[in-house]
């Protein structure tokens, strides 16, 4: 009954739109040989020339040809197929194309809106498929991406200190801004992914594309002017059998390399450091200041508390001692993680699912770190009928961190002598608390608790866990109202909590440091003497997004074929952060704590000062963004070689203080391809598939910070207790939303019997009205890196991007080998921006200037070292000194046009090289990355640095000149008893220190085996695939002589090397 | 057969009709664009901001502190700590550009930004009823706060008033409204000082008389400052009106004698109960832009600490004696951490000041009566004495020493150190030794007006100050 309505309406408006005679329908469904809709064939009824469109699902329907005809299904990657067909065959119609191994791989571009065969798109594309997103074995899904990319840039740039595995910078083709966010916009199916990234499996993601250019990208509109990535699920297909896969890998990352840093000295010299400054005076003995152990130790020996003998035995016994083995033998060891991953998948002729589940485990490399993450995701795809067609999707993350690692910064490089153990084997107090280690010690006679911070009590003493959960469920609807249109609507919810807690034990330092503090002269406790139990603010946030979409496909008089789509978006959300919790006295056991404590008092601290009691608790928030977009996109393909195609789109959001007409903007892209090889006059055997395209559009970049009118915020007052608020911006009457216009010009190609394929693409990308913090006159009140931006700067980047397909060999070994190459390099066009005064803060402050990159790196002008006395030479009144007055003068009227520019911070050359050679189920893959073209500056000491209060350390101090004729050999300035700031200034930042960053370095290994399914003994395994994996094997070459790893020019130490082994099976 | 496009159509612009209201909702519900006086309020009442003074170089220039040549080598480099040490020995120039928000001249430019948004945004505010209150207390408290911003930058930044022609001499910038784009020039120190009056002259009638709350200024806090502006430029009398005025209002004393002096920081912190305080301010707590000011490095002058009697209890209430026996400050009167200086406005100093006016105005007896009162709060009650002379100028001696003994470290001594520069009896010559060098800063010396930062004078074009 069900299914006569809907043909009737369907009669009915075939009627009513075409004005046609009913005639007899065949419905038809394309397919590849695994039951993969093919959306981009191209069917044509050979004797009549009618071409007929195809859906999205692959669908098609014909009227039935008066005489009888020939249906030639074609499509890229597959075989050509042709079908009969007659006056009289009704009915459905299901084609399945088979692979044809001698053609270009089928890939099909995923926008989030729509897919299309990459040979349709005319934008640019970079398409990751499963294959080589499985080669390598992270949880986090984007360090995937790496090495195997075109156009993807890694920068770590961001990383400090000791956080070497943390987010890199991702750029897709090189800057478009100069101050704001530049990070891609990433897209899960198909809405903007606003929660972490980490809570995706990545074994739950079939493909991944990144939009580079304007027609790609401007789809997604005021976010994506830094591309786009997309990332997409891997879905169930109709009319397959159900496949279990099975994978599991175990991943083993080895201890930081602490020997690896520079900025260290042996104990010996340390202690002579600390001696020098001992007899000189220098440390204030109060019990406010923290000395050194080894100054402890000659004032014990000054004032006659220890005996020369005994001093003798301790300070030999610091010289031996180095806290760097202590901390990697206690605090560090081998991380190992584990993951899981079951699903299933296959559907019949009405449905299809996908069921996934998802285990990983992670003991991390710190002793008391850890992570866990579950994940779950169930996928259906039903047809109602012909027309309908329904999905749903629910996937759900938990993730539990453990963080009570205790990284080696909180005990650092000024301790190196002292230990974790003492001589017996027991945890041994270092010197890193709050006041005198001398203070600390005495406490407990004094009737306080122990007073003193054991790095190795302290990591089984405190329980850390941040948590998070996450569900995404989706649904969408598509029905198909016309024969080449559909109507498609799409709803995501999205629920994410987060929250952490500490637990804290009465006898954790943190805990007794607190108690001891609040002790009153008398001795009365404030806080009583029990643990802490602190819960973090939880946050709670919700997102709805709906979209509605009408795509249209339609061929006309057999030469034209019309794409379009259209549609309305609407997003919101919604995050709400709760006020957390402090509980003192806590009781682990019977969850018991006081809470009742008088905040707002201040009470007297030892030694000194005051404090009131730490509530917990904060503020409570609420933040609700809103999105409306609307979109248009359409392609005209004429006689299958020529395409044009073109976008549009509106957004606006709910920005606070801007003017109505300030809230949303209007982009735009088109762009044209044009496939040379199927010209009448094209005849290449060399070069059989060849193809033009050019693109250009516009994108954009919202900077939700900024504002028209003054905003504020309200809050309440730390100290009067009275609600307050506080100014967000004194508003900026001349904002606009910055721009970036990108223009693509590209070739694809391919040689006869599939040598070689690829494609090179050149772009370039002009941003306009970029915002950027303007160096203000602070006298407005506005201080420079206050956050307050102007519309300053113009920026055009320009490059290219080459990817180049090598198949030598397809017999018995094949060989594939693939090659990519990067460039990208940025100016700056336009800058409204004044100079700074002083051309020596160039050097380290980021300050852009007109005509140079972005990623520029000045350094001053390096005249050596003196051959007198070893100090770093300046020209001052044009001849050379050293004098001590002159380097301050030196730098006080240094111009810009002395400046170095020593490079690009950031490499404007990068690319890989990836091997891949199979021999009977054997696969050797190698991924060996380079980054070429750009520089970075070491550290080092200049004179008198390790005497300062706050004191630097690094290797060079061996390296020091010490006679003449070492200016010879090194650049490194002699020794000398204080540090003049001028002096260290000029060193640190002149070209001596600059190197050049030029890397090639192994980036990973795969090896692995496949299992034949014909083997009889193996025939429940459809496949099975074993492997073996390392990553961060090494560098093979480095320009630099210094064995510094130029990825991680900020990080103590660079990314530890990894192994994993792992199991792929299908049953 | 066009019906369907156009239905389209039509739904898609209700879409965008019902599109602006659904965007018309507020991003976070604590943010908003002002526009109630309680809005315009919580912008004053922000103390973070507007109870942070601009005394930082006064106190690093001025005489109550040393630092050992040791100790200063090893203070660390770097530009929010170079200009501290330069500071320290009055170089010509000390900042060479980057140094941020913290900087005395930015944040008092930061409050009188805030102070004229406030001013700007109240204009066109009406004042419904009920709100007559409200209203006045908001302007007479941004008048206030833009008053104050400027005097404190003025001791800093402008030449010494009454040293020179102040019509030609050059004052602050008068920056008087909001919007960032207008650069206004430096006007003359007359100006500024005619700017400070005029604006504190019209916070009087609109504020109550004492304000219940330390960090908002009442009518006392506006006559407190009268009265210091009053005396910066000389003329004693309307100082020596100004200071009764506010003693009017507010005259209780600590009592010296009832506090634990022992206590590692005797004084209620953020001046909380503490009946001296007229308007509570504090040089900014970020240790970082005057580490040189921290016990790490300083030390208590020695020629202050000879200022105390046996009896004193002030030595017992700002010093404490290390184990090494070095004397080390513990704070005054912002009890709630011992680098948080107060540098607000507090009775002590106003009866310092009529006293002194008194002294100079030949009024013997009424010196002696504030001289005797305010040692009697501070002076152990067993070895009290009244001090009686009859001579005014022994008396005037006997109250400028009793200024350091009182005010310590609170930005006081450097605008004491301009202005007695001027009387030849009174001046000093203030020496920094660093080992074998030795630095001078000699009285009226051009080094006794700080210069402007350097983006002040390369982004705003501000004539900078000639050291």
């Amino acid at each position: 009954m069900k299914k006569y309505i809907f043909s009737c309406l369907f009669i009915w408006l075939v009627c009513s739109f075409y004005c046609v005679v009913a005639q007899p329908l065949l419905v038809g469904h394309v397919s590849s040989d695994s039951g993969e809709a093919l959306p981009g064939a191209s069917i044509r009824l050979q004797r009549s020339g009618e071409v007929i469109p195809v859906d999205a699902g692959g669908n098609f329907r014909l009227r039935l040809p008066d005489a009888a005809d020939t249906l030639l299904v074609t499509h890229i990657g597959f075989k050509a197929q042709k079908v009969p067909v007659g006056p009289a065959a009704a009915g459905v119609l299901n084609i399945r194309l088979l692979a044809d191994a001698n053609t270009l791989q089928e890939v099909e571009v995923n926008t989030g809106y729509y897919s299309v065969p990459k040979e349709r798109a005319t934008g640019s594309f970079t398409h990751v498929g499963s294959d080589l997103l499985n080669r390598s074995v992270g949880l986090n899904i984007l360090d995937r991406l790496e090495g195997v990319t075109n156009g993807l840039l890694f920068d770590r740039r961001n990383l400090t200190g000791e956080n070497v595995g943390g987010a890199p910078d991702l750029r897709v083709r090189g800057l478009s801004t100069i101050e704001a966010n530049s990070a891609p916009l990433i897209i899960v199916d198909k809405f903007p992914y606003e929660g972490d990234i980490s809570a995706i499996n990545p074994n739950d993601i079939a493909s991944i594309t990144v939009l580079k250019d304007a027609a790609a990208a401007s789809i997604w509109g005021a976010r994506a002017g830094n591309g786009v990535i997309v990332i997409t699920t891997k879905q169930g297909h109709y009319d397959q059998p159900a496949r279990v896969s099975f994978n599991s890998n175990v991943n083993v990352t080895a201890k930081p390399d602490l020997f690896y840093n520079q900025g260290f000295l042996p104990p010996a010299t340390v202690m002579e450091i600390q001696k020098d400054l001992f007899e000189r005076g220098a440390y204030a003995e109060s019990d406010r200041t923290r000395i050194p152990l080894y100054a402890e130790l000659l004032i014990e020996r000054r004032d006659g508390m220890i005996g020369d003998d005994e001093f003798e035995r301790r300070q030999s016994a610091m010289e031996q001692h180095d806290i760097r083995r202590d901390w990697l033998n206690y605090l560090a060891r081998t991380g190992v993680t584990q993951q899981y991953f079951a699903s299933v998948q296959g559907g019949g002729g009405n449905v299809n699912y996908s069921i996934s589940a998802g285990y990983d485990n992670e003991q991390g490399s710190l002793v008391g770190n850890g992570r866990s993450r579950m994940s779950l995701g169930i996928q259906n795809n039903f047809k109602v009928n012909r027309k309908i067609s329904v999905s749903g999707s629910v996937w759900y993350t938990s993730d539990t961190e453990r963080n009570d690692g205790i990284p080696f910064s909180t005990i650092g490089n000024a301790l190196i002598y002292e230990s974790l153990k003492d001589e017996s084997g027991q945890p041994s107090p270092v010197n890193t608390q709050r006041y005198r280690y001398a203070y600390h010690k005495q406490a407990e006679a004094a009737g306080l608790l122990d007073w003193m911070y054991r790095p190795l009590d302290e990591v089984n003493l405190t329980e850390s866990t941040n948590r998070s959960r996450n569900l995404r469920l989706n649904a969408g609807i598509q029905y198909a109202l016309l024969p080449g249109l559909d109507l498609q609507a799409n709803y995501q919810y999205t629920l994410s909590n987060a929250g952490s807690q500490r637990i804290l034990d009465k006898d954790s330092y943190e805990a007794r440091d607190l108690i001891n503090r609040l002790t009153d002269m008398n001795g009365n406790r404030i806080i009583p003497y029990g643990g802490i139990l602190e819960m973090g603010a939880p946050v709670e946030s919700n997102s709805h997004s709906g979209r509605v979409q009408v795509n249209y496909r339609r061929t006309f008089s057999q030469e034209h074929e019309l794409t379009m789509l259209a549609g309305a978006e609407i997003r919101q959300f919604l995050s709400v952060s709760g006020s957390g919790m402090r509980q003192y006295n806590y009781n682990p056991d019977t969850w018991t704590s006081n809470s009742i404590f008088d905040y707002s008092t201040y009470y007297p601290t030892r030694p000194s000062g005051s404090m009131r009691i730490l509530s917990g608790t904060s503020a409570p928030n609420k933040t609700l963004n809103r999105n409306l977009s609307y979109f248009a996109n359409a392609s005209h393909v004429f006689r299958e070689k020529y395409i044009l195609s073109g976008s549009i789109r509106w957004d606006g959001s709910n920005l606070l203080g801007v003017k109505t007409n300030q809230r949303g903007v209007a982009l735009w892209s088109m762009g044209g391809s044009w496939e040379i090889s199927k010209e009448g006059f094209y005849q290449s055997g060399m070069v059989p598939y060849l193809r033009l395209r050019a693109t250009y559009g516009s994108a954009g970049n919202i900077d939700k910070t900024q504002s028209y009118y003054p905003t504020i915020y309200a809050a309440t007052d730390y100290l009067s207790g009275l609600p307050i608020v506080g100014l967000t911006s004194p508003g900026n009457p001349s904002l606009r939303w910055e721009q970036v216009n990108t223009i693509n010009m590209a070739v694809d190609w391919q040689t006869g019997a599939q040598f070689v394929d690829g494609s090179i693409e050149v772009y370039r990308k002009n941003s306009k009205h970029l915002l950027g913090a303007n160096l203000m006159d602070p006298t407005t009140g506005i201080m420079a890196h206050s956050g307050y931006k102007m519309n300053y700067g113009d920026l055009r980047t320009d490059g290219l991007d080459l990817q180049v397909n090598f198949h030598p060999f397809r017999r018995r070994v094949t060989w594939d080998a693939s090659v990519l190459l990067n460039f990208s390099r940025n100016k700056i066009t336009y800058l409204n921006r004044p100079a700074p005064d002083y051309a020596s803060n160039y050097v380290d402050g980021n300050i852009p200037e007109m005509g140079k990159s972005v990623d520029v790196l000045y350094a001053l002008p390096w005249y050596g070292l003196s051959p007198e006395n070893g100090m770093p030479m300046v020209f001052v009144d044009g001849d050379l000194s050293t004098q001590d007055s002159d380097y301050e003068r030196y730098l006080r009227e240094l111009s810009y046009g002395d400046l170095r520019v020593a490079g690009v911070a950031v490499p404007p050359v990068a690319g890989s090289l990836r091997n891949s050679v199979s021999w009977k189920g054997l696969t050797f893959d190698v991924l060996v990355a380079y980054k070429f073209g750009h520089v970075f500056r070491r550290n080092s000491i200049a004179p008198g640095q390790e005497f300062m209060s706050l004191p630097i350390y690094h290797t060079d101090y061996f390296r020091r000149w010490q006679n003449p004729g070492d200016e010879r050999k090194t650049n490194v300035p002699a020794a000398a008893p204080s540090n003049n700031i001028s002096r260290s200034e000029y060193y640190l930042d002149s070209e001596a220190l600059v190197l050049s960053g030029d890397v090639i370095r192994l980036q990973d290994i795969n090896i692995s085996y496949t299992f034949n399914a014909d083997r009889p003994v193996r025939r429940a395994f459809r496949n099975v695939k074993c492997f073996v994996y390392g990553r961060n094997l090494g560098i093979l070459w480095r320009a630099n002589k210094e064995g510094l790893d130029p990825d991680y020019p900020a990080t103590n130490y660079p990314a530890p090397k990894y192994f994993a082994i792992g199991i792929q099976t299908t049953f | 057969m066009k019906r369907k496009p156009i239905l389209i159509f039509v739904s898609v612009l209700f879409l965008a009709a019902c599109g602006q209201e659904f965007l018309d909702v507020k991003p976070g519900v604590r943010q908003r664009t002002p526009s109630s006086w309680e809005d315009y309020l919580g912008l004053l009442d922000n103390t973070s901001n507007m109870n942070s003074s601009s005394h930082a170089l006064g106190m690093i220039g001025a005489d109550e502190y040393f630092i050992t040549q040791d100790r200063y080598e090893t203070f660390p480099s770097g530009v929010f700590h170079n200009y501290q040490k330069r500071a320290y020995t009055w170089e010509e120039r000390i900042f060479e550009g980057n140094e941020t928000y913290f900087l005395d001249w930015n944040g008092g430019y930061s409050n009188i930004l805030w102070a004229n948004l406030v001013l700007d945004g109240v204009k066109s505010l009406p004042v419904a009823e009920g709100e007559r209150e409200l209203a006045d207390m908001v302007k007479g408290t941004a008048l206030f706060h833009r008053a104050w911003n400027f005097y404190c930058l003025a001791q800093l930044f402008c030449p010494v008033y009454g040293q020179g022609d102040a019509n030609t001499q050059l004052g602050l910038p008068l920056r008087l409204e909001a919007d960032v784009t207008v650069n206004v020039k430096r006007s003359t120190l007359e100006a500024t000082y005619q700017r400070i009056i005029r604006d504190l002259e019209e916070a009087d009638p609109l504020l109550p008389e004492v304000s219940s709350i330390q960090f908002r200024p009442g009518k006392a806090a506006v006559y407190a400052l009268l009265a210091k502006t009053y005396l910066q430029m000389g003329d004693y009398r309307l100082a020596y009106d100004y200071a009764d005025r506010c003693l009017d209002l507010k005259r209780e004393l600590l009592d010296y004698n009832r506090i634990d002096l022992m206590l590692p920081a005797p004084f209620s912190p953020n001046g909380q109960d503490n009946p001296e305080i007229v308007f509570f301010a504090i040089c900014p707590g970020n240790t970082t832009f005057r580490l040189l000011l921290t016990s790490h490095y300083m030390q208590p002058d020695t020629n202050l600490l000879k200022l105390y009697g046996p009896d004193d209890l002030r030595s017992r209430a700002f010093f404490e004696k290390t184990a090494t026996g070095e004397f080390q400050y513990k704070g005054s009167y912002d009890g709630s951490g011992i680098y948080n200086y107060f540098t607000g406005l507090a009775i002590d100093e106003m009866y310092l000041i009529r006293a002194e006016c008194a002294a100079r105005l030949g009024m013997v007896e009424e010196a002696l009566n504030d001289l005797n009162f305010l040692r009697k709060h501070r002076v152990e009650a067993d070895g009290y004495t009244l001090l009686s002379h009859n001579d005014p100028k022994i008396i005037l001696s006997w109250i400028l020493a009793e200024r350091r003994r009182e005010l310590v470290l609170r930005g006081t001594r450097w605008e004491d150190l301009r202005r007695l520069n001027k009387e030849a009896e009174f001046a000093t010559t203030l020496v920094r030794r660093l080992g074998e060098t030795e630095v001078r800063l000699e009285p009226g010396s051009v080094r006794y007006v700080w210069p402007l930062p350097v983006e002040a004078v390369s982004l705003g074009g501000y004539e900078q100050n000639v050291r």
